[in-house]
C-alpha cells in the first residue's frame, strides 16, 4: 500500500515537472482562455524600466486609460534599467520577448541587426498613425526600429553654492574657462572638487558625456557614410587632451575611474563637486537629496575658438516592438497612444524630460531656475547621440573608456596614439 | 514471476526519475548547449550559425584581455584560498582555545561570522562606502597622517586588484573558520594529552596532530573555495566592473562582457567552457578526495 502511494506521488511529481516545463504558448493559451471567458480583448506586455523611475502607479494609470479607450490590456513588466538589457537578450533568445520593449539608444543597432525588432513605420502605417508630428525616430539602415517617447538632454549640473563661495560669477563656456573655474573651486582640504563624471565600465555609455565636450565644439565622430572617425579627428583628439588636463590639474573628484552614475550623483548632492556631467533626469533626485542646494544647468563647455552651432548629448526613453510579438498592431497602437499630443505631454512631465511630439504642450509645475535653464538649452541646442549608430555601441564605448583611462595614466604617450588604437577596435566591430 | 522481477528492478528508477529529469534539464542540458555553441561562428543572435571547430577557442586564447583575465583569476583564487586558510585556521584556533571563556568564544564566533552573513551586494556597498575617497578609511588614514591624501582604493590601477582580493578574503574566511572549528572540536583531546606526556610542544602538537586530523576538511574546503572563487562575479562586477582598464578583469567578467556587451555568445561560450574545464579538474580532485575519505 505504502509502495503504491509512493509510486503515485512520484508520478504526480513527474507530471507536475513536465507541465511546469511547458512552453510559453501553453501558458499564453491558458491565460487567453481565461481572458476569453471574462470577455476582455487582447493583452500585450510592456517590458521597461520607466515605471521604476516615475511616480508610483503613474505608468499603470496610463495603461488603464489606454485600456478604457481601446480595450487592449497592457501588462507592465518592470525591472531596473541594469536588468532590462540582460532580460531582453535572454527573452529574445527564448522567443519570449514582451510585445513592447523599452530600449536604450546603445542597444538599438544590435537588437535591430539581430532581427529582434519589427519595422515600426510599417506597423504605424498599418494602423494609420501619422508620424509627421514626431520629432525623432531611431532607424538602422533606413528602417525605424525604435520610437523615442521622452527626450532627456544630458548637460552639466552646477552647484552654484560652491561657485559663489569661490567668487565665481560667470558660468564657463569654453574649455579654458571651465578649467580655470574648476581650479578656483577645487579645495582638496575641504573635499571639494571641480568636476565629476562617471567612468565605470559597468555602463560605458558614460563616454557620451566625454564625447559631448567634442560634439559641442562642432566635432562629429562619424564620417559622412556613418563610419567611426576617431583617429586623425583633430577636435576629438583635442577633447582627449583637454579631458586629461582636468586630471593633470587635479580638479576632478577622486575615484572617477570606477565611479558609477549613482556614485557621481552622491558626490554632487553631498556638495563635494561643482560641476557634474549628467542627465537632467536626475534633477528630481538632486532636489530630494539636497533640497537647499542652488543648482542650475549649463551645456558642456566647447573648445575655445569654436563659435558655431551648439550641440548636446541627447538621451531618450525609446521603445520597440518585438519580432516574436503575437499582437504587433495592438503594440503599435499602444506606442502611438503614448505619442499622442496630450499623453506624450503628460508622460514627459512625469518623466522629467521633453516630449517628442512637437504639438505637445507639457505643463511643467517646476518653475525653478534649474528647470528654466534646462528648457532654454533644450530649445536652442541640437541633440547628438552618434555612438548609437555603431554596432556593439556599448562595447565600443567601453574600449574608449579603457583607453582614455590608460591615456590619462600615461600608458599612451599621446592622444593621437590612443585614438589610433581605439579606431582599430571600432573598425574591427564592422568585420 | 518475471514481470514482478522487472517491476521490482524498475521501481528504484521510477523513484529517481524526477531528480534525473531535473538534473538533466537544469544542469546537463545548459552545459551541453554551451559546449555546442562554442563550436559555431555565432549563435542565438544570428539566424544561421556555422560550425567553426575550435576557432573560437583559438580567438579567445589569443586575446590579450582573456590571457590577463586568466592571470588575474589565478592570482586572485590562489591568494584567496591561501589567506582564507590561514585566517580561518588562526581564528578557529582562537575561538577553540581552552583559555577563552565560553561567553567570549560565543561572542567572537558571531563577530567573526558576520562577513559570511552578507551577500555580495551588501559587501560591495559596505566596502564602497568604506573605501570611498571621502570614506572612513581615508579619513582615519589622513587624520593619523598615515597617508598624505585620499587614496583612490578602487580607482588606482596599481592597487585596485589587491584591494579587491582583500575584500574577497574578508568576505570568505568565516566559511573556513567554521569548518575548521568543527574539525577541531572533533579531534580527541586524548591525542593532545598523550603528546603532552611525551613532551611535545604546542607547535609539534599542531603540526603532528591538528594538521593531519584536519587534512580531509582542509582539502575539501580548499577545493570548494577554488571553484567558488573562480566563478566569482557579483562582487567584482559591483565593485569595479572589471576596471579600471581591465585591472580587475577576471574570467567571469570577461565572459559576461563578451556575451552581454559584445553579443559574441560563441566566444563567451568558449571562454565559459575553459572555466568549466578548470573547475572540472578541481571537482575531480575534490570528489576523489571525498571518495578516499569514505
Amino acid at each position: 500500500m505504502k509502495r503504491v502511494g509512493a509510486m503515485l506521488l512520484v508520478v504526480a511529481l513527474t507530471a507536475c515537472m513536465v507541465l511546469g516545463c511547458g512552453s510559453k504558448e501553453d501558458t499564453k493559451e491558458a491565460s487567453e482562455g481565461s481572458k476569453g471567458s471574462s470577455g476582455d480583448g487582447v493583452e500585450i506586455e510592456f517590458q521597461q524600466w520607466f515605471d521604476n523611475e516615475m511616480e508610483e502607479g503613474y505608468l499603470q494609470s496610463v495603461c488603464d486609460s489606454f485600456y478604457d479607450e481601446t480595450g487592449i490590456k497592457v501588462k507592465l513588466l518592470s525591472n531596473p534599467y541594469a536588468d532590462t538589457k540582460t532580460q531582453l537578450q535572454a527573452s529574445s533568445v527564448a522567443g519570449t520577448m514582451a510585445d513592447v520593449v523599452a530600449l536604450d539608444g546603445s542597444w538599438i543597432y544590435d537588437y535591430a541587426t539581430q532581427g529582434m525588432l519589427m519595422d515600426l513605420n510599417d506597423l504605424f502605417g498599418q494602423i494609420g498613425f501619422d508620424t509627421k508630428d514626431i520629432s525623432v525616430q531611431t532607424s538602422v539602415n533606413g528602417t525605424v526600429y525604435a520610437q523615442p517617447l521622452v527626450n532627456f538632454p544630458c548637460l552639466m549640473a552646477v552647484n552654484r553654492d560652491i561657485l559663489k563661495d569661490a567668487g565665481v560669477t560667470k558660468m564657463p563656456e569654453t574649455w579654458t574657462e571651465f578649467l580655470d573655474v574648476c581650479k578656483k573651486v577645487t579645495k582638496p582640504d575641504k573635499n571639494v572638487y571641480g568636476f565629476a563624471m562617471n567612468m565605470s565600465t559597468d555602463n560605458a555609455t558614460c563616454m557620451e558625456y566625454f564625447a559631448a565636450f567634442a560634439w559641442n565644439s562642432g566635432c562629429s565622430i562619424l564620417t559622412e557614410d556613418g563610419k567611426p572617425f576617431l583617429a586623425g579627428n583633430d577636435m576629438f583628439v583635442k577633447t582627449a587632451e583637454f579631458y586629461k588636463s582636468l586630471f593633470d590639474e587635479k580638479v576632478v573628484t577622486p575615484g572617477m575611474y570606477t565611479m558609477t552614475d549613482a556614485d557621481k550623483v552622491e558626490e554632487f548632492v553631498n556638495g563635494r563637486v561643482a560641476f557634474m556631467a549628467d542627465s537632467v533626469a536626475h534633477l528630481t533626485n538632486i532636489r530630494e537629496q539636497a533640497p537647499g542646494m542652488d543648482v542650475t544647468y549649463i551645456n558642456m563647455p566647447h573648445e575655445d575658438s569654436y563659435s558655431g552651432e551648439s550641440f548636446m548629448r541627447s538621451n531618450n526613453w525609446a521603445c520597440g516592438i518585438a519580432k516574436n510579438s503575437e499582437h504587433p498592431k495592438e503594440a503599435a497602437q499602444f506606442i502611438a497612444y503614448l505619442l499622442g499630443k496630450d499623453v506624450n505631454a503628460d508622460l514627459s512631465v512625469h518623466a522629467g524630460g521633453f516630449a517628442v511630439n512637437t504639438t505637445s504642450e507639457p505643463v511643467y509645475e517646476d518653475d525653478s531656475d534649474a528647470f528654466k535653464a534646462i528648457c532654454e538649452i533644450y530649445k536652442t541646442t541640437t541633440g547628438k547621440a552618434e555612438f548609437y549608430s555603431l554596432p556593439t555601441a556599448e562595447a565600443l564605448m567601453r574600449v574608449l573608456d579603457e583607453d582614455l583611462i590608460m591615456y590619462i595614466d600615461g600608458d599612451y604617450k599621446t592622444a593621437d596614439e590612443m585614438m589610433e588604437h581605439v579606431q582599430q577596435q571600432f573598425d574591427a566591430a564592422y568585420k | 514471476m518475471k514481470t514482478r522481477i522487472i517491476k521490482r528492478k524498475l521501481v528504484p528508477y521510477a523513484y529517481l526519475a524526477p531528480v534525473i529529469m531535473m538534473i538533466a534539464a537544469l544542469l546537463f542540458l545548459p552545459i551541453i548547449l554551451v559546449i555546442g555553441y562554442s563550436f559555431f561562428d555565432n549563435v542565438l543572435v544570428t539566424p544561421q550559425s556555422h560550425w567553426v571547430g575550435i576557432e573560437n577557442y583559438k580567438i579567445v586564447l589569443s586575446d590579450a584581455v582573456f590571457i590577463d583575465s586568466m592571470k588575474n583569476t589565478v592570482i586572485f583564487v590562489v591568494m584567496n584560498v591561501v589567506f582564507h586558510l590561514i585566517i580561518g585556521m588562526v581564528l578557529a584556533l582562537m575561538v577553540n582555545a581552552k583559555c577563552v571563556a565560553g561567553w567570549a568564544k560565543a561572542m567572537f564566533r558571531v563577530i567573526y561570522m558576520l562577513p559570511w552573513m552578507f551577500n555580495a551586494t551588501v559587501i560591495a556597498i559596505l566596502w564602497k562606502l568604506l573605501l570611498n575617497p571621502n570614506g572612513v578609511i581615508n579619513f582615519l588614514l589622513t587624520n593619523f597622517h598615515i597617508t598624505g591624501g585620499a587614496v583612490e582604493w578602487l580607482s588606482d590601477r596599481s592597487i585596485v586588484f589587491w584591494v579587491l582580493t582583500f575584500i574577497n578574503i574578508w568576505a570568505g574566511y568565516p566559511f573556513y573558520m567554521i569548518s575548521i572549528l568543527a574539525g577541531l572540536q572533533g579531534i580527541s583531546s586524548e591525542l593532545y594529552e598523550a603528546a603532552g606526556i611525551d613532551g611535545a610542544s604546542y607547535v609539534q602538537s599542531f603540526l603532528y596532530i591538528t594538521l593531519p586530523q584536519l587534512k580531509p576538511i582542509l582539502i575539501s574546503i580548499a577545493m570548494l573555495d577554488f571553484i567558488w572563487t573562480t566563478q566569482n562575479f557579483s562582487l567584482i562586477w559591483l565593485l569595479t566592473a572589471g576596471g579600471p582598464s581591465h585591472a580587475t578583469e577576471m574570467m567571469s567578467t570577461y565572459v559576461y562582457q563578451m556575451a552581454f556587451t559584445n553579443y559574441q555568445y560563441s566566444k563567451a561560450s568558449a571562454a565559459a567552457v575553459i572555466i568549466l574545464l578548470a573547475c572540472i579538474v578541481l571537482a575531480v580532485f575534490y570528489v576523489r578526495n571525498q571518495t578516499r575519505e569514505d
